[in-house]
């Protein structure tokens, strides 16, 4: 559950549905700063609050499957345990070539 | 908008829902037996699932001094007595076969002068715990090999596949109902045999330390065509797992401190407040007690900033901490968790605890052949029920799915040979289910289907996890019933054929109120408290009523629960207790 802090970080998110769009573009959501949150929880906020389309992988949530994997400001890791930055975000997925949907990989 | 859908048609001998540590086992086995099989995974094989996130160990009774016997007996004293006493003896024997069966296909158990060395964990008579290198990696290892083990066997393996239903014909298992979830394509997937393999349902609550897909979805889907269930009120739960920093939620590792450093549970304000739940033994108090005292602060509004309790061993000093850690855990590393590099130093500050579920020890009634109360439809691993009663002994898990996985492959295989006649689809079941797709599809809007899912595990741990009660169990019915009627309006905000995961989460989310439902149901009318079920309105065991399982079926006017008791086939209650007693004499 995420904390309702009064710290806002600007997140922008990788998004493209091949069968919709034309070319990939990039969405931002004001997501709520907690120093003691991962990525994927951020996820799972903009999921719940703003766009329950948004499509990404994961499953054990604790950095056993590495199935979250995601770039984060241009750095691939899990979206599990890396923890959320005071800055600006910007979330990609690992291979842009290998996307099936939005953070999603084949 | 309406939207007709249209389905493929695929044909195996075998289908085999989950691939991973039962699904798998059963896939070889069935193989192995010149059968055709096609496994199929939701997620995709050994990067999801909750046989990865196996840390611990895998129990056989491999030491001289062991034998099946023993850990049988520990087994059904572990279940309170209400095991299914031949599947407990099959688990028992077949044990050892089972690690061998692993390590064949490279898990790489670590040996010493060629044997395995064992770990000893609570409830077991003897060490039996075997586990991999480094410590904490022993499922991922385990899905590695598996996962390679099918490459090489060219098994089938349909993956982001989901199964929504189960097909059935003149009262026959006659395959599955399955969604390609990449491209929004229904599959009709036409079995002479079925086997469900596709684990507990922890995801049913709020704070679990299973993965995505433990969301019950075997046990609902057999539930609505007929399928027997037995024991779902028992749900087990890690008293202590991590619970902030967030990235660590679910670890187990540290929280060892409670017993082996004395570590100090501290709510809030600063109160030791396991004296009130235990005035003898406090922070030392059993698994149970600790997490209805942890469970009971936070409830009662004590809890610290995640809902949890701080676990604490900083008031020792830093000298005795350090001789401690570098005998035990080097450089801070708790089998993987390396608390020192995320930041927390134990010497100077406490970290957050919560308890959290962790397997389900209910599932689908089998026979010693994996066999279900339906014809051509086996079930095998966790979504099974009966090897461990009312509580699970830790390590049991992994030995249970390779012997029940491999029994499931095998008469499952025996049954596709023998079968004389052809098996037909009822194309009206089909579409029917189609029909519910279609339904999502359609509606412009409603509410969101992640919303509905938070309420639900919320409502599940809130009422009816470590203390239960008629009063809470009762609220929790009806905020089911609440919730199912808001599910009737969900909408997809996105309508794209392209993996569309919130399709997904809305069929998982359809299932997921019958799996509660059967939990909370099953929780009511056992007034008694036994392993890991806890009445605080009927807070002893009561042998005189409640030696009993209670069987959940499906009837034309709703969910039927019946009280069946259990049969003493192998030992009585009687002579495993007194067995204990002398041991405990003895010693
Ligand atoms: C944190 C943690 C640690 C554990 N540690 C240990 C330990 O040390 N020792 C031990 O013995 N046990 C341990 N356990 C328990 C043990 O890991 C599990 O009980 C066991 O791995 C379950 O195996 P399974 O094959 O039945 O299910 P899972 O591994 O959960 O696999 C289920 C499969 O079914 C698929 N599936 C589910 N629903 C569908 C559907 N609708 N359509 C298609 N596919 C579907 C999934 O995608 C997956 O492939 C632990 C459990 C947890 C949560
Ligand atoms: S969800 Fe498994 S590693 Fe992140």
């Amino acid at each position: 559950m995420m904390n309702t802090k009064t710290k806002n970080v600007k997140i922008k998110v990788f998004r493209f549905d091949p069968s919709v769009d034309q070319k990939p573009y990039y969405d931002e959501f004001n997501v709520p700063y907690d120093k003691d949150e991962t990525i994927l929880a951020a996820l799972h906020y903009i999921r719940e609050n703003f766009d329950s389309s948004l499509t990404y992988r994961y499953s054990c949530e604790t950095g056993c499957c590495s199935i979250c994997s995601v770039r984060i400001n241009g750095k691939a890791g899990l979206a599990c345990k890396v923890k959320m930055l005071e800055e600006d975000i910007v979330l990609e997925p690992v291979k842009k070539d290998k996307v099936l949907r939005d953070l999603a990989m084949l | 908008m309406s939207v007709k859908m249209s389905y493929k048609i695929i044909e195996t001998d075998i289908v085999v829902v989950g691939s991973e540590a039962a699904g798998a086992r059963a896939a070889f086995e069935a193989q192995d037996q010149g059968i055709d099989v096609l496994v199929i995974t939701k997620s995709k094989m050994a990067k999801s699932a909750v046989t990865l996130m196996a840390v611990a160990t895998c129990t056989a009774p491999f030491n001289e001094k062991d034998s099946p016997e023993i850990l049988l007996k520990d087994t059904i004293k572990g279940g309170s007595y209400i095991n299914d006493q031949k599947l407990a003896k099959i688990f028992s024997e077949e044990a050892c076969q089972a690690v061998l069966d692993y390590d064949k296909y490279g898990t790489n158990f670590v040996k010493k002068q060629d044997k395995y060395v064992q770990f000893q964990m609570p409830g077991h008579t003897y060490p039996r715990g075997c586990l991999t290198e480094p410590i904490g990696t022993t499922g991922r290892k385990m899905v590695r090999a598996l996962h390679h083990e099918a490459n090489k066997r060219k098994i089938k393996i349909l993956e982001d596949t989901l199964v929504f239903s189960i097909l059935i014909n003149n009262g026959r298992a006659v395959g599955v109902l399955a969604i390609d979830l990449q491209k929004t394509e229904v599959l009709v997937i036409k079995a002479k045999a079925t086997i469900l393999a596709t684990g507990g349902g922890m995801r049913v609550y709020e704070k679990n330390c299973a993965a995505r897909e433990a969301t019950g979805d075997g046990l609902a889907m057999a539930y609505r065509v007929g399928v027997n269930l037995r024991d779902m009120e028992f749900v087990q739960f890690f008293p202590t797992v991590m619970i902030s920093p967030k990235n660590l939620f679910g670890q187990q590792g540290p929280a060892r401190l409670r017993y082996e450093l004395n570590a100090q549970l501290i709510n809030f304000y600063g109160e030791r407040f396991m004296y009130r739940y235990d005035p003898l033994r406090g922070d030392k108090s059993t698994r149970d007690v600790v997490a209805r005292g942890i469970y009971t602060e936070v409830k009662e509004g004590r809890g610290t900033e995640y809902g949890g309790v701080y676990m604490d061993v900083s008031y020792l000093p830093d000298k005795v901490i350090n001789t401690f850690i570098d005998r035990h855990y080097p450089r801070f590393n708790f089998g993987g968790v390396d608390l020192l590099k995320e930041g927390i130093d134990i010497r100077k500050e406490p970290f957050e605890v919560t308890p959290a579920v962790h397997f389900f020890m209910g599932g689908i009634v089998i026979n010693e052949k994996t066999t279900t109360n339906i014809e051509g439809l086996y079930a095998c691993g966790e979504v099974a029920g009966g090897v461990h009663g009312a509580n699970r002994l830790g390590g049991s898990a992994l030995p249970e799915m390779g012997v029940f996985g491999k029994r499931a492959g095998k008469f499952a295989a025996e049954y596709v040979k023998d079968l004389k006649d052809t098996i037909e689809i009822n194309i009206k079941q089909v579409n029917k289910e189609i029909e519910r797709i279609e339904r999502l599809f359609e509606r412009p809007e409603g509410p969101n289907v992640y919303d509905i899912l938070k309420k639900l595990q919320h409502v599940m741990w809130q009422g009816a996890f470590v203390i239960r009660s008629a009063q809470s169990l009762n609220s929790v019915l009806s905020e089911i019933e609440c919730l199912r009627q808001e599910y009737q309006n969900v909408a997809l905000k996105s309508k794209s054929k392209n993996f569309n995961l919130e399709l997904k989460t809305a069929l998982e989310l359809e299932l997921m109120f019958d799996v509660t439902e059967m939990i909370v149901r099953a929780a009511l009318l056992r007034t008694e408290s036994r392993g890991s079920h806890y009445r605080e309105d009927y807070p002893e065991k009561n042998d005189q009523k409640w030696l009993q399982n209670i069987i959940i079926s499906r009837k034309a006017e709703g969910m039927q629960l019946n009280k069946q008791p259990v049969e003493f086939t192998i030992f009585k209650p009687e002579e495993v207790n007194d067995e204990y007693k002398n041991k405990k004499r003895k010693n």
